[in-house]
């Protein structure tokens, strides 16, 4: 494949993967910079996000991400870009980086907000990777401004999640607004809110190009606030009294969190929180400083902790919006061993609109909570019953990304990202209604050059990725319990196997890319009789076990 | 046990402290509680802030089971 010379003054920008021609994900994009005012050398580099693909199983890939192979290096080997920045939490921003480290290579720098950061560090420990190669962490604020690679990027927070940052890369060259996931919503409750003046500044300075987020750019309605969706679940509980409640979400949406424990102090409850992942980002957040229970206006109680108070004043909150068979409203569905009660008093409401890959799974879930006596809300049902919505889109909508371009100014040109065919080409009719030009890529690879005579595409350079798939005979051996401390309920951590693919997803190299990931033990302990499956080292014959 | 025995500590700080909240709990007060477990090294040297950010996940894990986070999170 022929390089794409990256030479001439300017900044490049080249989406790896996010503009995909089979669905949303796995979002990495490379940004070059080149000027003559970097004392060492001219060119600089460096990535934005390295997330995963969604649609776990889909060809049978747990996941699927930009491939490495000539974009990272590794250990004590030179070169490779010069940072890794985040622009949130969620696992199609950054749960490559899992994959990354046990294939061997070096995660450069990370620049990223606190949450963000804590995040990274949660997902690599849910992964079993050796904290020696948990990649540097530089902590970046709201309204920074640091140096990279030769270009001036700012922390510009967005509307999204916790810690949600926009990116502004400015060189003498040129000067691009990557906005990450975002929408507008001033209600939201933890952190900095986007603000319209900053942009508009950022704009009235002389901005080239935008790289946008498409994924609600067809949704025509107005959007919903935060705000609104609060008032909406303290009047359902209000409408539940003397009722068990509890409420379903997923456990990234720690503003959804905040609205219910409003609705909950309203009403008198107990706030409780069930889950693990609602609950450890939740954690993640308190200890940095992101305090949920001074915007809720409510302690956070663990069910212990709350084990004394009558069910009908509490509202708990768990995980299972996106019916996952292992969180809490999909136990308490089954009736598992410890799962939430569920009797013929209880209201379940799910504050979150279904998805199609969740929509089956989720009336199944719903339908097991009906038959087991529950009355079920959920965001449709809400609408329908006269409350209002309990959910929004955690993306812009059509009046937020014709906001953003207006706000923004772009002189040359739009790329829209992070979508379908028709997310991208709806964003850009947007752009271009409010007088932007647009780049619409319904593939990865074009290698953008942004600079004072222009922005263009210099070159196509189709990408490839890599499939992890999940194996299905061993798992990762964690270290034990000491003798007498706790019961022995260690989580297996899964071990991939990894195939190369094409930027289409096709496979181009089945399983030669396994590498040393510690000691593995048989998936089934009750299938000792099976032979212990080693791990294979890379085709490549880097050697040696890393495990320690 | 030390403070890179993420793990065990997770377990330990469920059994020895059932009442206690994993979602609030500040560095201070988890540090305290970790050096007050039965079998913790005393000679361990203080944690830095990712060690003990993995300890306070890990009694999370042992309190709350297995991961639940959705591979379409993301997409929501
Ligand atoms: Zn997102």
């Amino acid at each position: 494949m022929a390089s794409i010379e990256r030479d001439q003054p300017g900044i490049y920008w080249q989406s790896l993967m996010g503009n995909n021609g089979d669905g949303i994900g796995g979002n990495c994009h490379r940004y070059d910079v080149v000027t003559g005012a970097r004392p060492d050398g001219q060119h600089g580099w460096f990535l934005v996000d390295y997330g995963v693909k969604f649609g776990a199983g889909r060809k049978g890939y747990a996941a699927e991400f930009a491939s490495p192979e000539g974009l990272l290096v590794h250990p004590g080997e030179g070169g490779g870009p010069e940072a890794l920045l985040l622009t949130h939490a969620h696992e199609d921003h950054l749960g490559a980086v899992r994959h990354l480290l046990p294939l061997g290579y070096r995660c450069p720098p990370v620049y990223a907000r606190a949450f963000t950061a804590a995040m990274l560090n949660k997902s690599l420990a849910d992964a079993g990777v050796e904290k020696n190669r948990w990649p540097e962490i530089r902590i970046a604020r709201t309204g920074e401004t640091v140096e990279i690679a030769g270009a001036r990027v700012s922390f510009v927070a967005m509307d999204h999640m916790p810690g949600a940052t926009a990116l502004h890369i400015a060189s003498d060259q040129a000067s691009v607004f990557h906005t990450g996931d975002y929408r507008f919503d001033a209600t939201l409750p933890l952190g900095p809110r986007a603000d319209p003046a900053v942009l508009r500044a950022i704009g009235q300075a002389g901005l080239d190009m935008v790289v946008s987020d498409s994924t609600a750019a067809p949704v025509t309605d107005a959007p919903v606030t935060e705000a609104e969706i609060a008032h909406a679940l303290e009047r359902i509980v209000a409408d539940n009294a003397g009722r068990p409640v509890i409420a379903g979400i997923l456990g990234s949406q720690l503003d959804r969190l905040v609205s219910l424990g409003r609705a909950a102090k309203a009403n008198d409850r107990a706030l409780v929180l069930s889950g693990r992942s609602l609950v450890a980002n939740a954690a993640v957040a308190q200890a940095g400083g992101i305090d949920i229970e001074a915007a809720a206006g409510t302690p956070l109680l663990t069910p212990r902790q709350a084990a004394e108070l009558p069910a009908e004043k509490v509202l708990v909150v768990t995980t299972g919006a996106f019916a996952q068979p292992n969180s809490g409203l999909g136990r308490a569905s089954r009736n598992q061993p410890g799962a939430l009660s569920i009797t013929p008093d209880t209201t379940v409401v799910i504050a979150q609109r279904e998805i199609p890959p969740v929509r089956e799974a989720q009336a199944a879930m719903v339908a097991r909570l009906e038959a087991r006596g529950a009355t079920v809300v959920t965001a449709e049902r809400a609408v329908a019953a006269g409350y209002g919505p309990i959910h929004q889109s955690g993306h812009a909508v059509e009046r937020d990304c014709r906001l953003l371009y207006t706000l923004l100014r772009p002189r040359m040109l739009a790329a829209p990202v992070h979508g379908n065919a028709a997310q991208i080409t709806a964003n850009g009719r947007l752009a271009r209604s409010v007088g932007v030009p647009v780049l619409a890529l319904d593939r990865n690879g074009a290698v953008v050059r942004v600079a004072p005579d222009g922005a263009r595409v210099i070159g196509v350079q189709p990408p490839e990725r890599i499939g992890a798939r999940e194996r299905t005979d061993v798992v990762r051996q964690l270290p034990k319990a000491s003798p007498g401390q706790g019961r022995d309920s260690h989580f297996p951590v899964p071990v991939f196997s990894y195939d190369r693919l094409d930027d289409a997803g096709a496979v181009v190299l089945r399983s030669g890319l396994e590498t040393a990931q510690g000691a593995t033990r048989p998936k089934r302990p009750d299938a000792s009789a099976a032979p212990r499956v080693a791990v294979h080292h890379t085709a490549a014959g880097r050697e040696g076990s890393r495990s320690r | 046990m030390d403070w890179n025995d993420g793990h065990a500590l997770g377990r330990a700080l469920r059994d020895a402290y059932p009442s206690g909240n994993y979602v609030t709990v500040s560095d201070a007060e988890l540090i305290d509680l970790v050096t007050a477990l039965p079998g913790f090294g005393k000679t361990a040297v203080p944690p830095d802030a990712a060690t003990l950010m993995a300890v306070r996940l890990a009694w999370v894990a042992a309190a709350e089971g297995e991961d639940d986070t959705s591979p379409y999170e993301g997409g929501a």
